[in-house]
Parts: C-alpha cells; sequence; structure tokens
C-alpha cells in the first residue's frame, strides 16, 4: 500500500526545492521531489509558487547595455590604442 | 595615457602593457569574446556596485585584469564565468570596502529566515503583477553578500560550482547564501505587495 506523505517528507521537499529548481539535486532527488508533489497538493502549491518567483526573478533580471563611453573605452584598451 | 585613466588609477596599473605582451592573434580573440559579454559584465556590475560610475569602473579593471592574465587563459573554458570571476573578486576585495553607498546594514533579517505564508490564489495573481522595479528594488536591498549570489545565479545563470570558485567559497556556503538571500526576496516582495494595499 502507498504511504501517505508525512511532514517529514514535506520538510525534505522543501529544503530540496531550491536544488531542484537549480538542476542541482542527483537525479534520485529530483525524482523523491518530483513523486512527493504528485501526492502532496500543499507542496505543489508551494512548488508553483515558488518556481513562478524564481522565474520572475530570472526574467526581470538586470540586462543594462553597456554604455558607449565604456565600449569604446574597453576597445582602446584592448587595442592599446585611444578610438576615434 | 589617457585610456581608462580611472580605472588604471584604481589598480595602480596601466593597461597598454596588457595589449602589448598579447600576440595579434590572441588580442584579437580577447578583444571578441570581452566585447561579446560586456553587456553581462556591465549588468554584473550594476548589481554588485549599485553605481553606474563604480560599475563601469569595475568593468575596466576587470578587463585590464583579464588582458593580463589572458595568457593563462585556455581556450575552451567558459571565458564569461573566468571574467565574472575576476570582476566577483575585485569587488570583493577592494570595492566592496570603499562602497560608495553603504549597506545598510540594519536591512539584513534574523539568522533564521522560514517561509513566509503562501499566499492565497487571488494574492499570487497580485504578486505575479507586480512590477519589476519592485524585484529590482528588492535585489538591491540584499547585502552585499547575498546579493553577488543571487546576481551571479538567477541573474547570470552560473552554476553553483562556478559561483563557488568566483568567490572562493564551498558550494554550501553558495548554496545556503542563495537560498537564504532568495528568502529575503520573497519576504521583501511580499511586504511590498502589503504595502502597496495589495491585501
Amino acid at each position: 500500500m502507498k504511504r501517505q506523505p508525512d511532514y517529514l517528507d514535506c520538510r525534505r521537499a522543501l529544503e530540496l526545492l531550491y536544488d531542484y529548481f537549480d538542476g542541482e539535486v542527483p537525479p534520485s532527488d529530483a525524482e523523491y521531489v518530483r513523486r512527493h508533489i504528485e501526492v502532496c497538493k500543499q507542496c505543489l502549491k508551494r512548488f508553483r509558487y515558488e518556481g513562478d518567483l524564481l522565474k520572475r526573478i530570472r526574467s526581470a533580471a538586470k540586462k543594462s547595455k553597456a554604455p558607449a563611453q565604456l565600449r569604446k573605452r574597453v576597445l582602446e584598451m584592448c587595442r592599446g590604442t585611444p578610438q576615434k | 595615457m589617457k585610456v581608462s585613466s580611472r580605472a588604471a588609477t584604481k589598480t595602480g596599473e596601466s593597461d597598454g602593457g596588457a595589449a602589448a605582451v598579447l600576440s595579434p592573434e590572441r588580442r584579437e580573440e580577447f578583444e571578441r569574446l570581452v566585447m561579446a559579454h560586456l553587456d553581462s559584465a556591465y549588468s554584473g556590475a550594476l548589481r554588485l556596485t549599485r553605481n553606474k560610475t563604480d560599475a563601469e569602473d569595475l568593468v575596466q579593471d576587470a578587463v585590464v585584469r583579464a588582458m593580463r592574465g589572458f595568457h593563462r587563459f585556455q581556450s575552451d573554458t567558459n571565458f564569461k564565468a573566468w571574467l565574472f570571476r575576476i570582476m566577483t573578486n575585485l569587488y570583493i576585495n577592494e570595492y566592496h570596502r570603499r562602497a560608495r553607498r553603504p549597506e545598510r546594514a540594519e536591512e539584513v533579517e534574523p539568522a533564521d529566515l522560514g517561509w513566509p505564508g503562501l499566499p492565497a490564489d487571488p494574492e499570487m495573481q497580485v504578486l505575479r503583477r507586480m512590477e519589476a522595479q519592485y524585484l529590482h528594488q528588492a535585489i538591491e536591498g540584499l547585502p552585499a553578500e547575498f546579493r553577488a549570489v543571487v546576481m551571479l545565479a538567477d541573474e547570470q545563470g552560473f552554476s553553483y560550482e562556478e559561483i563557488a570558485k568566483m568567490i572562493k567559497r564551498p558550494i554550501g556556503t553558495v548554496r545556503s547564501r542563495l537560498h537564504r538571500g532568495r528568502r529575503m526576496l520573497m519576504h521583501r516582495l511580499y511586504d511590498y505587495a502589503r504595502e502597496a494595499g495589495y491585501r
């Protein structure tokens, strides 16, 4: 008979949460997480929420263009000569 | 020499010599690689220093050092990770000490950061709609050591192992800083949402 997940299962799944999203868990732990959130609605909800938040952090990543002056100076450094 | 005088003044090094020691082929390779990653480097530097002037200086200093060490760089390895390692170390060892904007130590969260309560579904919808600016503010408000790993992992996509090499700390330290940093972010976003009347 399949064992119902208990508090310790939830705690372990939540401990693995960020590693899981970062792809930093061994396959056996990833499988553990997948199986757990299949049967535990509370953890599934938590994983969805956290996953969504991580996605937003990643998509809001600061992607600034290097200012023209900096590009120019770096080119000068690379070439060892001032650029016109 | 006028070239990168600001950066050169800070490191006490001149960069003209660094370009000269590389063969023309290696110099071209360096230029191609560094220009391909310049926007990322600047974005990362901006996160670390939270200041445009310091960010530009930090990138320039990192480029000077990278150029000097380029003869040791192996072409089949990850140039971006290598450049970020130089830049992050430079920041930790030199820039962070004389930051123009002091760290707001009082904002550091208590050591034991639990999970905030999971919002009910309607609140979740609202949180999703929150402006990206809150996220930027929240990331900027993180203490430097947490901000650095969040930037390196979530914004630049480096692995725990790569980050560990960059900041010269064990993987376990990277993991705990990253996880704590993210939890701090969650708490702050949650607070922003409440302050904004989303509750």
